[in-house]
């Protein structure tokens, strides 16, 4: 089954040309790495897979439904993009429970197993204003995973990760592989998620193409 | 966690309902009538300006003025925190808009509750009598506060999207205190000026400028053809085209590039 279809799609911001002409298909359950420099369009592409921006041509659809037209965004999807960023007055379990309870799917418990999932404590009683930057990236990765999503969305996932933390996201990525979601991660440091994906594209100036496994 | 944010709404609109106790205050002396009915007028009737002093304005709605305060970050709490984590779990930017407004609409209609229930418990310990024949006065009240209130609380909380809390808070306040200043300086001077200030959305608080509020004989000439119902629904169709346009803002804008907060 198709996860992602996109045809034709390009972006244009202010005259200037961010993603073109853009043609890809991804299978249900495969995992993909988009890797490029800072400003090659992998963040842009993201976004209109999430449904953040519309493009200005062609069309996407997320498991056979168009976004901006059928839906406004996935329907199943979490996703890591832009900075990090929680309620400052709220502890790390707080936050994860507002935000699960928009859509009331999952329990306290499951909550707090996504954060221990991340090496956090759920009964840490600190406020998110407190927490060092490589915390917070671990609770934005558990609020990813919490509602175990259909489609995975990670941009720069392990930025301000300390080596120990980036083996636990490369760990907790093998296992939403094995429980079959659709993977779709953003680094341009290619070390960190070295062959964990099943396919890689590279993107230059707005432009796909074909990557390969860095050996 | 939700007890909390409950708690955390009603203690904001407690604040804010705490600032109109200057009002009840003051009234309970200067109501001679002992009926309920005339102390909620005095306490919610609106501007009262002898003369053409403006500065009177500006000192009278400073209440007004600090609840629009305090609900003008309702739209963009979702900000304060990566707003993707929000919107790709609502899952349609129509259904977000909708949430937002019926939260809003709930918080205006608490708070004014909360006012109305001190304004009464004021009015009782201050010897005012409740009488069954006026009751529907309270229920206009209730009404000119919270519609016109709502409908600027909604256009500035969706401003505040693109241009940030503090902008559309200044603008809005700009626009609260230039249209009540208006109305003080050119009240009944023509009726081409009753038309426009009968459709500026602060007249439809002012209790006092309606041509059927049993204050009219007191006040001047009421605004000729100034309602109740035609108040209401000019307020229900400003609401809806506002609210119909920004729901096709929203759809038709990549979000992005519409949520700014406070960096614009």
């Amino acid at each position: 089954m198709t996860a992602i279809e996109i045809q034709n799609m390009s972006k244009t911001i202010k005259g200037q040309t961010v993603l073109s002409n853009i043609n890809l298909t991804l299978e249900t359950g495969g995992s993909y790495e988009f890797y490029g420099h800072n400003g090659s369009g992998k963040s842009m592409l993201f976004r209109a897979v999430s449904g953040l921006i519309h493009p200005t041509e062609g069309s996407v659809k997320v498991f056979g439904k168009e976004l901006g037209k059928e839906i406004s965004f996935p329907e199943s999807m979490g996703l890591i993009i832009e900075n990090v960023g929680f309620w400052p007055y709220y502890t790390g379990f707080e936050n994860l429970q507002v935000l699960a309870s928009i859509r009331h799917i999952i329990s306290d418990e499951e909550i707090k197993e996504s954060i221990r999932r991340v090496g956090l404590n759920p009964e840490d009683k600190r406020t998110y204003k407190k927490y060092s930057l490589g915390m917070k990236q671990r609770l934005a990765i558990a609020q990813v995973v919490m509602e175990k999503p259909e489609l995975i969305i990670l941009d720069e996932p392990t930025n301000a990760l300390d080596e120990e933390a980036v083996e636990a996201v490369r760990h907790l990525i093998r296992e939403e592989q094995k429980r079959g979601a659709t993977i779709l991660i953003a680094s341009h440091n290619r070390e960190d998620l070295k062959q964990m994906c099943d396919q890689y594209y590279k993107m230059t100036d707005g432009k796909l193409e074909e990557g390969e496994l860095q050996e | 966690m939700r007890r909390k944010k409950y708690l955390r709404d009603f203690l904001e609109c407690l604040a804010a309902a705490a600032l109109f106790l200057f009002i009840m205050v003051r009234n309970l002396s200067t109501v001679q009538d002992s009926h309920m009915e005339q102390y909620f007028i005095q306490n919610f009737m609106g501007i009262v300006v002898y003369g053409t002093d403006i500065s009177q304005v500006l000192l009278q709605i400073v209440p007004e003025i600090v609840v629009f305060y305090i609900f003008s970050g309702v739209f963009l709490a979702d900000y304060e925190i990566n707003f993707v984590y929000v919107f790709t779990r609502v899952g349609s930017k129509q259904r977000w808009l909708l949430k937002k407004a019926v939260e809003l609409l709930m918080k205006v209609v608490v708070l004014w509750l909360l006012i109305f229930v001190l304004s009464f418990l004021f009015g009782t310990v201050g010897g005012f009598t409740l009488s069954s024949e006026s009751m529907s006065i309270y229920g206009r009240l209730f009404l000119f506060q919270t519609v016109s209130m709502f409908f600027m609380l909604f256009v500035q909380n969706f401003a505040s999207l693109s241009i940030g809390r503090s902008k559309s808070f200044l603008l809005l306040l700009i626009f609260y205190a230039a249209s009540l200043a208006l109305g003080v300086l050119f009240y009944n001077k023509s009726s081409q000026i009753n038309l426009i200030l009968s459709l500026l959305p602060p007249s439809s608080q002012m209790y006092i400028w309606h041509s059927d509020s049993p204050l009219a004989n007191l006040w001047d000439k009421p605004l000729k053809g100034f309602t109740t119902a035609f108040s209401m629904i000019w307020m229900a169709v400003l609401f809806v085209v506002s609210y119909v346009l920004s729901a096709v803002i929203l759809q038709k804008k990549d979000l992005i590039e519409l949520v700014k907060g406070e960096s614009a």
